[in-house]
Formats: structure tokens, sequence, C-alpha cells
């Protein structure tokens, strides 16, 4: 709908780089390994990637609107260590899991707040809920993994359950895709928060509340991030209050990958699908050959630059020449 | 006198009374709290770090920041306990450790200054990197760290008492940040920082090579979280690739605390001592009242967002 | 259209309003008739932008009254003036790149359900504006993939889709070629029959009489006179346009009284710079040659190319043509070169491209030769403060510390820290690029000593400027430009006539 059918537009976009990539590493691999595309291996991958694209696809929406969310790892952790420690304590799984993401959506109003209201720069507001998230989570779990007797043992279907043959978090991925893919190009919410992004006077001129749009942004990224963190805590059938170090930053690696731009405006949720896949299908595609886990994180690196450089220098033409534009 | 300058005063008097505030708690909740012994345990904990924010303060003056402090300490401690074990002298082990990390911070440079790359993802991509070499390094030595088989003299360096009793790091910390007091006052390097992150197209049109200086403020970052590492395996005694995770956020803290704008052009190295050691001392009044350390952890990112928030209430009247 | 209103559309009685320190605006009343375009004319500092700020309603006014549509007007928001009728387009156009034409155009009025994006109701009165205006474009192009031109169209489209009443135009043709112009001026037609009313600001005055039917002229921040166009070709009675564009730059400039010009009495010998056919997207077969020791002005209205000339010589913009040092031809690459080729300009917009405002005066000094304040490498306070304390001392910046912040200095003295800086890399050749605009007159006249003194101790000075008596006073030799080129260069002295100076700046014919 956005795009005409020109052929340039179409290299220009981040998507068909990046798709490339994916399709070779693939191939790459395929040729190189027996059991690669067996669909457990592909079950796996995906598994393996799915907190990072359910928390990625909400961001996508956020750094639309030129901004980012620090604290996601941490509202992982800390959601989990909640909701496990509620289990442990008798409470059923429902409700538990409830009042747990509603404890993770409140550091989602803290960054909505801080960023939109009282005008802090992102990178401080989201690094402070980083810490004091982690700083409650630790406190919570009071420094080691929650675990149980009493957490019951159907806290594991959701992140080990199958339905049809299919693995639960897999539905996730797909449903919530969808759901973000739908926001981004079908929704007003989408609509505005690429055009806060895109052109801030803009917006402004067309009676869009920013400040509105940016907070429930960041309401619906940390929601996710405490969804992210019920699921990670079935998964180890416990609250760790240790993991995700370092999520935010594989989240916004996703992201940039598929195309989104830092600065904000234009975006693609499935870019980001893009984006995560390749690094999950790197990481599946190195261990099937042995190849030891640092590469992966060197390679992530190197890729990451190389991806970024390539789409922004020589793909969308940007130039560095006049140091000052003259109005005269 | 005028606003400005005034405003930068009254920071750092809120900076100090704060400090002094914590001080004077916690000598009065712990009676081991005003010992020499406690207070070289603060800044010996506070060394790495304040010797690394004296750069990384520079390069946020100049309106840039750096991502890849920690991938690029614990890379370059796991490489010296690597090479030490393979049997290169010790000397040239320290040497070559610290170039491997410039050449880590001018690759930052160079992406930043030259090929204009945003700082957060050219400095992401180099933390992914280097901490991936980390591993990567103690893999080939053969386990999951370095710490079996180094030499024997290998802890000399950092473990080091300078007069018999001070501890290097404590030195080293203390030159470091004379020497940024100096740098920022007295060369062309600190003018040019402040110039560039006030007003980069003056300073572009003031013939100032932008560029190149951006490469040499991200070289000294890079070397000195090289350094660091290197003093802190050699203390240690064993390498592990994956210490001083999230520490280019505490440096920031630091930073930020300090009264450094992120948006550059303002800020000082006494600023940032201010604020790492209203952290670090803030840490150690927890620690002996044993309060566990992760009440520090939400400490940090309560005394950051306070700190932000005065700074912006500061400025909005100012 | 009601054919029997022949009330203004908007009156505009004793507008007033001050800053402090300053009359921006002062008593301007003037009428703007329904349904016509409006030009409003003015060099800078004229209160043109201030006017408009006014009328938008994103600043209020100080004084005086303001009716719209016979009712009074004073909105506090933009918010309010745009639901009044009002809307304004501005050269950073407001449309945003990455959304297709479509989704600008409904942007912030979406027909929705559940938050969900549905078909427009109003889609085909939409595409039917659009097509009016342009038809080239589609609904379905990503917005940043159009032209400059294309992009105005679509903020044009949006702004008329919401009943808008009047439609202010800020320099609408500024980045556009003539092929564009001429396409912009029949959409600005096509508004017109559509009932709406434009003021139409702009600096290129042949517009004026291609477009216009009324125009008003600010100078210095009060009305000259507010005329009817098709009048004023009548009064000045000739056929060629410049003849009339000279009668509206004499009441833009207005009487210009001129002091002695005071010849420098430097023998023109040496040349140390010279350039040909200079050539930019704005420049065209650009030429003029630099002496040692004197002062050569640049002169032209707004948008003449003076600006551009400067930043071709400072290594800013990429060129064609040559330039000669001293009779060695040398390519300018970037700033690096124009500085070691000796080479320094003092930059129009200080705030943005020439202080550091965050610094004190004594860290500003000395930034372009840092060598000059250093002892063993190091930066010495003490050779610091003397510098600052000589320029404070010359440039009688009498009653002000060294260790003050540069960014809350008025005006003339922040220039004078950027003209210190500047001298401080003890270049050959100055260029000063509106050296003295937004600044009092005291401290104009000690600019002005202070150029003239360069030019004694034998430096080539260039001032770039589009104040007439600023220009016929200092400058020993005047080239004058219009539209990208240049008309002519005159030598200053004696019987120079300030009004053939802007007939020729107007576009007027080269006589003798």
């Amino acid at each position: 709908m956005r795009q005409s059918r020109d052929f340039t537009k179409i290299i220009r976009d981040p998507k068909f780089l990046m798709s490339i990539i994916l399709i070779l590493l693939n191939v790459f691999f395929a040729i190189y390994s027996d059991s690669y595309f067996s669909i457990e291996n592909i079950f796996n991958m995906l598994k393996q990637s799915s907190m990072i694209i359910i928390v990625a696809s909400a961001a996508t929406i956020l750094m639309m609107t030129g901004n980012f969310d620090l604290s996601t790892g941490s509202n992982l952790a800390m959601t989990g260590v909640i909701y496990a420690i509620q289990l442990s304590a008798g409470m059923p799984l429902w409700p538990a899991a409830i009042i747990a993401v509603l404890c993770g959506s409140m550091i989602g109003v803290v960054n909505g707040v801080l960023v939109s209201k009282m005008e802090f720069p992102p990178f401080i507001a989201t690094l402070g809920t980083m810490y004091v998230g982690r700083g409650l989570a630790l406190i919570f779990a009071d420094g080691t993994p929650v675990r149980g007797e009493k957490i019951p043992l159907g806290i594991a279907t959701l992140a080990r359950g199958e339905f049809l043959g299919i693995p639960i978090p897999i539905f996730f991925i797909v449903v919530i895709v969808a759901v973000f893919m739908v926001v981004e190009k079908k929704s007003v919410f989408g609509k505005y928060s690429m055009a806060i992004g895109g052109n801030k006077n803009a917006a402004f001129f067309s009676g869009i509340n920013a400040g509105g749009v940016v907070f429930w942004n960041y309401l619906i990224v940390a929601v996710l991030a405490a969804f992210a963190g019920i699921l990670t805590s079935s998964r180890l059938a416990s609250g760790d209050p240790r993991i995700g170090v370092g999520f935010e930053f594989d989240v916004i690696l996703a992201i940039l990958l598929g195309g989104t731009s830092l600065k904000g405006g234009k975006g693609s949720v499935i870019g980001t699908l893009i984006g995560a896949l390749i690094v999950a299908v790197l990481g599946n595609g190195l261990d099937m050959l042995n190849i030891l886990t640092f590469w992966q994180s060197i390679l992530k690196g190197l890729i990451f630059v190389f991806a970024i450089i390539i789409n922004e220098k020589i793909l969308k033409n940007i130039g560095k020449d006049k140091l000052v534009t003259a109005k005269n | 006198m005028n606003a400005k300058s005034i405003q930068i005063d009254r920071q750092k008097i809120v900076l100090v009374s704060i400090f002094a505030m914590i001080m004077v708690a916690m000598s009065f909740l712990s009676p081991r709290f005003l010992q020499v012994n406690n207070f070289m345990n603060i800044f010996l904990q506070l060394a790495p770090l304040i010797i690394i924010a004296s750069a990384a303060n520079l390069l946020m003056i100049s309106g840039n920041f750096d991502l890849s402090i920690g991938s690029v300490l614990a890379f370059s401690a796991i490489m010296h306990a690597y090479l030490s074990k393979q049997g290169v002298p010790i000397e040239l082990s320290i040497v070559l450790s610290c170039l491997m990390a410039i050449v880590w911070g001018v690759s930052n440079g160079v992406m930043v200054g030259f090929l204009n790359v945003n700082p957060v993802i050219a400095t992401m991509g180099t933390m992914y990197a280097a901490r991936g070499f980390a591993y990567l390094i103690a893999r080939w030595d053969g386990g999951a760290n370095i710490s079996a088989g180094l030499p024997y003299d290998f802890n000399v360096f950092g473990r080091t008492n300078i007069f018999g009793f001070l501890p290097i790091i404590l030195v080293f910390m203390v030159a470091i940040v004379l020497i940024f007091i100096f740098i920022e006052n007295k060369t062309v390097l600190g003018r040019f920082s402040f110039a560039i992150g006030g007003n980069r197209t003056a300073a572009e049109l003031s013939g100032i090579r932008v560029p190149l200086v951006l490469v040499a403020l991200y070289a000294i970052v890079g070397l000195l979280a090289g350094l660091c590492g290197v003093i802190q395996v050699s203390r240690v005694g064993s390498g592990f690739p994956n210490i001083a995770e999230g520490m280019e956020f505490d440096v920031v803290v630091a930073i930020v605390l300090g009264g450094t704008s992120m948006l550059g052009g303002s800020g000082s190295t006494i600023g940032m001592i201010l604020g790492a050691s209203i952290v670090g001392v803030a840490a150690n009044g927890l620690n002996l009242l044993n309060v566990p350390y992760f009440y520090q952890t939400l400490s940090k990112g309560i005394l950051l967002l306070i700190s932000v928030f005065a700074d912006q209430a500061i400025r909005r009247r100012g | 259209m009601d054919p029997k209103n022949t009330d203004p559309l908007m009156s505009i009685k004793g507008l007033r309003k001050e800053f402090p320190g300053t009359l921006a605006i002062n008593n301007v009343s003037f009428d703007i008739r329904r349904n016509t375009i409006h030009c409003l004319i003015g060099e800078n500092g004229s209160g043109k932008s201030t006017m408009i700020k006014i009328l938008t309603g994103a600043m209020e006014r100080t004084g005086g009254e303001i009716f719209f549509e016979g009712m009074p007007f004073q909105p506090k928001t933009i918010k309010e003036a745009m639901a009044r009728g009002i809307t304004a387009l501005y050269q950073e156009l407001n449309v945003v790149d990455d959304l297709s034409v479509e989704e600008n155009l409904t942007l912030g009025r979406e027909n929705q359900r559940f938050g969900m994006i549905l078909k427009h109701a109003d889609l085909s009165s939409l595409i039917a504006n659009l097509k009016s205006l342009d038809e080239s474009i589609k609904l379905t192009d990503r917005v940043g993939d159009l032209s400059v031109a294309q992009r105005q169209v679509v903020e044009i489209a949006k702004a008329i889709s919401t009943d808008c009443k009047m439609l202010i135009m800020d320099e609408p043709t500024a980045s556009l070629s003539e092929e564009e112009t001429k396409r912009m001026f029949k959409v600005i037609r096509k508004l017109k029959s559509k009932g709406i009313t434009i003021i139409y600001i702009s600096h290129k005055l042949s517009e004026v009489f291609e477009i216009g039917d009324d125009v008003s002229v600010l100078r210095d921040g009060e009305m000259i006179g507010s005329r009817v166009v098709a009048e004023i070709r009548n009064e000045t009675s000739c056929n060629s346009e410049s003849e009339a564009c000279l009668e509206l730059v004499k009441m833009m400039l207005g009487k210009v009284v001129l002091e002695e010009y005071v010849s420098s009495g430097n023998e023109r010998t040496e040349k140390i710079l010279e350039a040909r056919n200079i050539g930019t997207k704005k420049l065209r077969d650009v030429s003029f040659e630099l002496y040692k020791g004197e002062i050569l002005g640049f002169y032209g209205l707004v948008g003449a190319g003076k600006t551009e000339v400067a930043q071709v010589l400072y290594g800013m913009d990429p060129y064609t043509g040559e330039i000669l040092f001293k009779d060695k031809p040398m390519k300018i690459k970037n700033v690096a070169w124009a500085l070691r080729a000796g080479i320094t300009l003092i930059p129009e917009e200080r705030r943005i491209a020439g202080i550091f405002g965050q610094l004190s005066i004594r860290a500003n000094v000395p930034i372009m030769r840092m060598r000059k304040v250093m002892k063993n490498g190091v930066i010495n306070r003490n050779k610091e403060n003397q510098l600052a304390d000589g320029f404070i001392k010359n440039m009688s910046l009498a009653t002000t510390s060294r260790e003050k912040v540069v960014g809350f200095l008025s005006g003339g003295n922040q220039q004078k820290v950027v003209i210190a800086k500047c001298l401080n890399r003890e270049s050959d050749i100055l260029l000063m690029d509106e050296p003295t605009r937004g600044i009092d007159v005291g401290a104009k006249q000690e600019i002005h000593d202070i150029i003239r003194e360069l030019a004694n101790k034998g430096k080539g000075v260039i001032v770039f400027s589009s104040e007439l008596p600023e220009i016929m006073q200092l400058c020993d030799r005047i080239v004058l430009m219009y539209e990208g080129s240049v008309r002519t260069v005159l030598k200053n002295g004696g019987n120079l006539d300030s009004d053939r100076v802007m007939a020729l700046v107007a576009g007027g014919e080269v006589t003798a």
C-alpha cells in the first residue's frame, strides 16, 4: 500500500537486503549441515528467539516515534520473579500472571511519564528504570532464583507445551507479530507513531497528541516485556532475577537490522521479524556446525554495523556534504 | 558572575551537599564507615569506574558516548591473561593488550567521526564484537576462563603497592583524574571537546578537525578501558570474559550525576568524581549496613532519575 | 464566494509588537482584500516574520487590533488560528516523508473505528482537491519521493481541505526551479479561484508583478505602503517590470541616508584573490577580483546569491569555475582548504555557526589559532587572558569581563566575539557575511571602524551585506548581485547614485 511497484524502491528497502541475507544464511547452513531443515530444529530456533520477537514487535512501533527502551530486560526478570513468588505462595496461575504483568507495566508507566511528560532523554529515563527494575527483581527474589515445591507443574505448559504439534511460544510469535503488523500498517496509533518520529511539527499541526502516543508506546512495550517475563519464568519453572541482562540490546539489534531507523519515522514489524530471525538462524546454524557461541557475538556485532552502514550510506544515498545550508 | 556559572556552581553545591549528607548519615549508622580502610575500599571499588569515566566524560562533553567500555575491558583482561599464559613477557603482554584496546577505540572513533554512524549503533557493534572475542579467547585457552597456568609473577602488576601501601590502581586513578582535569582546562583537546559538544557547526566552521578529535577521544576511552582490564585481571589473578557487564551504564550514571549534559558542551571531571563518589559511598554504606547488594542497583536507578530531574529543574529555572 | 461582500477579509489596525529592547512592529495598518493574492515584502529585519507569527497565532501582539471576517481576531494558539481558517505553509515542509500522500492528507483526521483506519469518508473530495492542483501526484506515492514542489502541493491540498480561508505562504518558490515556479503559480491561481485568500511572502520582486493583486511593503517594523499592483504598474507607465520593481525597492529600502564614503586610500596594487566563472546550483558565472588592502562589497537583495558566494569561497559548497590566489589556481574542497589558503569567514548566523555560546569570551577568542595562547603545548591562562583583554579593549567591550559566557552577551557583543575569534586566525582574506545584522547603531559604527582598520593593515576584506548604507559607506568597490549572477562591479566614491544601485539589484538594465 505504501510502496509503489518501482523496482528501485524495492532495492532501497532495507528489508530487501535483510531477506537476502536471511535466505543466504539458510542456504549456507542447509548445505553444510544435515539436520538443518528438520522441524525440530526450526521450532527450536523460533522458540529461542520468541522472547526477542515478542518484545521487539512492540518496541518497533516505539522506535518509530524516535524513542527506545533499555529497561525491557530488567522488566522481564522482575516480572518473572513476581510471578514465581506468587506461585510458590500458592496463587493460581492466571491471577498470578495478571498481577505480575500489572507490576511490569508499571515500569512502562514510569518510562512513559518520564519521557513524554518530563522530557527526559529516553536513554536516561529507561536506563534509570532498567536499574530500578533490576534492583527490585533482585530484592524480591533475594538474589537467587525463586524456586519452590509449591510452584505447580502446569507452569511449564505455557512455554514447553504444544498445541496441534506446534510449540505454544510459536503461536504467540505468530499472533503478536500479526497484531503489531496490523497496528503498524492499519491503525491510527501506528500511523501517528510514524508521523511523530517522521516530522514532529507536522504531527503537531495535525493535532496529534505526541505525548500521549509516546506514553502508550512505552506502556505497551512494558506489557509485552512483562509477558515475556512470564513465558521465560514458565520455561525455567522458576523466577530468576539475573536473566535478561543485555536483552534490550538484542531487541534493539533485531529492530535496527530490520530496517527501522533509530531516528524514527519509518519502521517495519516484518523487518524486525527478519532481523530477529537472522540472529536466530546465525546462532542456530553455527551451533549445528559446532562453531563456538562466542563467534556469534562477534558476528552479531559485525553484521550489525555492516548492515546499518550499507543501509544508511549506500542504499539511501545519504551523503555528508554541506555544513550549513544557505537560506539566501 | 552571570546566570550560567551560578547554575553550574549551584549544581556542584547540590552534589556536594548530597555527598555530605550521605557521609554524615553513614557515619552515624555504622561505626566502621569513617575508617581509612573503608575509604580505601570504596575507592578501590570505584577506581576503574573513575578512570574510565574521566575519558568517557570528555567524550560525552563532545556530545558522544561509548557503549563498548565493559566489553573492551573484559577483552583486554582476557587477552593479557592469555598472552601471559602463552609465554609472552608480562610487560609486552600489557602493552599489546592495551594497544588492542586502542584499536577498538579507534574503530569506534572512525565509525562515529568519519562515517557518521550513530554512536549508539557503532559502539553497540563493538560491544558485541569485543565481548565475543573475550569469550573466544577464553575458549582458545581451553576453558570458560583463564585462571590456571598463569606465570607466577602475573599478579605483580595489579597487586603492586606504591610506597608500600597504595594499591597501584588507586595511584592510577589519582593520576588519570589529575591528567583529565588538566586536559579539560589546559589542552586543545579539552577545549575542542567542549566546542564540538556545544556547537558542532561552529566547530567545523572554525576549522576544528572534528573527526580527528572524536577518534582521539574514543581511542583514549578504549585505552583506559584496556588498562583497567589489565590491572583488574592482574590483581585478581584470573581472567573471566564476563566481567564488567553493564559497566558502560555505570559510567553514564557517574557522568550524568556529575552534571555533564548528555547533549554535550558542559561538564567537568570534578563533577564526575562527585557523581561517582556519591554512588560509591552509597553502595559502600549499604554494604556496611549489610544491605544486600541488589539494593545498590535499585538506588543507582533512583539516584540517576532524581539527579536528572533536579538538573532539569535547575535548568528550567536558570 | 459572496459577491456582495467587499469588506476586507482581514483588517489590521495599529498593530504593535514589542520585545524587550526592540519594537519589532510599529503601528502597522493595512487591509487584506477578500480573495486576493496579497504579497508581503520586506528585507530582513522588516518585521515580516514577526507579523506572520502573530497572524498564525504563534505569538501574541502587544497592541493594536486585528479583525478577521469582521470579528476580532486574537488567537492564543496556532490551533485557534487554524480553527478560524488561517493556515501557514513554511519553507520547512510540514509533511511526513515516510507516509503516503493519502496518509498525509488525512493525518489527524482519519476515519477510524476501534482505532483502525478506514477508508476516508471524504476521499473523493480530497482527491479532487489534489488533482485540481497537480494531476501528476498519486495518492499512493510516498511523500518523501516527491519533488519539493509536489510536496508543497500536498501540504497545500491538506490545508485547503480543512476549510481554509486564508493561506499564508512563506517563500514558496525559494527552492523551486523556474519550471516548478510557473507550475506553483498555476496552483496558486487555482486556489484563488476556489475563493481562498493568499498572503504571499517573497523576496523575489518580479513575482509580485507576476502573481500579486496587492502588495504591502514593510521596513523596520513599519508599513511603508500598501498598494494595488495594477496601480503601480500604471503609475510607472512603462513596459519593463524592472521599473515597477524599482518603485518597490525604493519603498523597501527607503531613503538611503548615506554617510560620506571615506576611501581607505589604499592603492590597489596586489591582487590576492580572483574568481572566474563560479557556478553552483544558485550562482551563474560569477567573476570578480579582490586586492590587498581593499574592502570589496557584495550587495543585492535577499536571495541574490551573496551568501552562496561566501560559502563557495569558504569551501562549504561544491562549485564549478576557478579560484586563484595570488594568480595561482587553487581548488577549495572544504573548510580546511579555505583556512589553509588564508580565508576566514565570519558567518551570517552567529548563534548557529559562529559562537560557542556556553563558553566564555576568553575561551572563544583564541579557538581558531590555539597556538597563540599555548606555551610548551599547554594552554597558558595568562596568554589567554591577555589576548581576550586586548580584544575587549580594542573592540570597546569595556563593560564586560572576559569570563562572561558568550551566549548571554548582546547581539552586537556576540558579533564582536565572532570577529575577534576569526581575526585571531590572522588570515589574509576575511569574508564577512552580514557583519552588522541585528546590531545597534553604536556597535555598527565600531565594527565598521574595525573593518577599515583591517583593510589598512593590508588584509583583503569582502563584506556581503543587504544593507545599502553599510555597503556604500565602507566598500571601495561594489559587486552588485541579482538572482545568482553579477550585474556589474562599481567603483565607489563621488558620484555613485544609490538610485542606480537599487535599480541594478532589482534587475534593471546596466547602462554605461
